[in-house]
């Protein structure tokens, strides 16, 4: 995917991932400050820092432990995640920093981590449909749509699938891009969630989101990697919760 | 060469694959019938079915790394690294990886292309597995396993879910085996006729293959 940050966007010349980021939807409930501080994952079964009320102070405990076990757990994965992701300078063109994920590719724990922290969040939410975007989105893609019972629908730059398609247009810097997206791999009604490994202005995101939802499908949520917050590509995706795993900050 | 023959004859899991895999005549020129297998995407129990097999056949191999063709290969490699513990590489067409390359050129009908690796992804002496949708001529996978070789790396095996008849009689490609899983599906109007099976065996189709298209 075409990147398009400068770097007169970041105050110093490294980029730094922080692997502790929250990131809430619009309909966010608000959360202990204990667990706002902490990654943030939306899923029904998340449990609290806080413990239930009415328990024994000895199963409170055991808990309130294992709670924080499992949050400390989600910390040191993400932190593998972060470190295991590679900044490349000036490329493709000089002033970018490109966040490089074949270096996670490498690391056989930190990539199995980043697949079962999407499949966790996504398990059951009756999702039916997981559209990558070309290419790297075909990386992380397959392993999430097999693991949680939903196919797989590329979604690829023209004239590459060989099918029957539909386009979407979207602006980069300079010019427009499309994407593209078989007839039929999709039906009206279905849940889909839209993956890439980063998300940068929201540009190609956000065709994607209306590729789908003109054929009727509704687009539960965008998941990426990592996400470079200050090119506020969250923004591009209007109302479509995003989710992901680490941020890129100045 | 052919997973029927492999170990997997009579595998109703094969047959689903060919079934589930999509011909889109004259794509992406006249005469060529494109083998599409975002089909096979679509259908979860068959798509686990191809992981599967590759999966149980490459898991006890001591394979380190699983470097799979942009951008087909990218759809079924990572799933079969992370279930047998191996890291993934992707091979890029040029100018796509970020980092430091290496390079390996191959023919095409017309010209030549090429196919990238980054520096320092793959470690001599490591064993490799190489993954593709399809193999057609082997152009592609043989720069592939020049790329990995170049680094020191063993190439253990190509994985295909699909092999042409142009690799009809070869069960090696540059010296390395290959395992595919079918055969070309035909157009569903167009069936084998008891003259044409001579041909279609000839044409290395898989055994699965000729039983669906009889």
């Amino acid at each position: 995917m075409l990147q398009l940050h400068t770097i007169s966007l970041f105050s110093s010349n490294s980029l730094t991932f922080s692997p502790a980021v929250a990131f809430r939807t619009p309909a966010a409930k608000t959360l202990s400050s204990a667990a706002a501080a902490l990654p943030f994952f939306r899923f029904p079964n998340y449990r609290s820092a806080r413990p239930p009320r009415r328990c024994s102070v000895g199963k409170c405990e055991a808990l309130k432990v294992e709670a924080m076990a499992a949050e400390d757990g989600q910390d040191l994965r993400l932190a593998r995640i972060s470190s295991a992701i590679r900044v490349i300078r000036d490329f493709p063109k000089p002033g970018i920093l490109f966040q490089d994920i074949t270096t996670l590719l490498l690391d056989t724990k930190a990539f199995k981590d980043t697949i079962d922290l999407f499949v966790e969040r996504y398990k059951d939410k009756e999702i039916s449909v997981v559209a990558g975007v070309e290419a790297r989105g075909f990386i992380f893609g397959p392993p999430i749509a097999l693991a949680i019972g939903a196919k797989f629908v590329p979604l690829r730059k023209p004239k590459k699938l060989p099918g029957k398609v539909i386009s979407e247009e979207y602006s980069l810097e300079y010019g427009t891009d499309k994407i593209e997206m078989h007839v039929g791999a999709v039906e009206a009604g279905e849940r889909a969630l839209i993956i890439d490994d980063l998300i940068a202005t929201g540009g190609t995101l956000g065709a994607a989101i209306r590729l789908l939802e003109r054929v009727g499908v509704h687009v539960v949520e965008c998941a990426c990697v990592i996400e470079l917050p200050e090119l506020k590509g969250r923004e591009r995706l209007g109302e479509k919760p995003l989710f992901v795993l680490v941020s890129g900050e100045a | 060469m052919f997973a029927a023959e492999n170990g997997l004859k009579g595998d109703p899991r094969l047959q689903a694959i060919s079934e589930a895999i999509r011909v889109v005549p004259h794509f992406p020129k006249p005469g060529i019938m494109f083998q599409d297998i975002t089909t096979l995407l679509l259908d979860h129990k068959t798509f686990k079915h191809v992981v599967d097999i590759f999966v149980d056949r490459y898991r006890d191999m001591d394979i380190s790394v699983v470097a799979g063709v942009e951008a087909r290969g990218f759809m079924f490699g990572p799933s079969i690294a992370l279930a047998i513990g191996a890291k993934f590489v992707p091979l890029r067409k040029p100018r796509k990886l970020p980092g430091e390359v290496i390079s390996e050129a191959y023919e095409l009908e017309y010209g030549t292309d090429c196919l990238e690796m980054h520096v320092g992804a793959v470690q001599p002496g490591e064993r490799a597995l190489v993954i593709d949708d399809l193999i057609a001529t082997g152009g592609t996978l043989s720069a592939a396993i020049r790329l990995l070789e170049r680094v020191g790396a063993e190439v253990v095996e190509c994985g295909c879910v699909i092999g042409l008849p142009e690799v009809k009689g070869q069960c090696r490609l540059n010296g390395k085996p290959l395992y595919i899983l079918v055969g070309p599906r035909e157009l569903d109007n167009e069936i084998c006729s008891s003259s044409a099976w001579a041909d279609c065996r000839n044409n290395g189709a898989s055994l699965e293959q000729m039983a669906v298209n009889v």
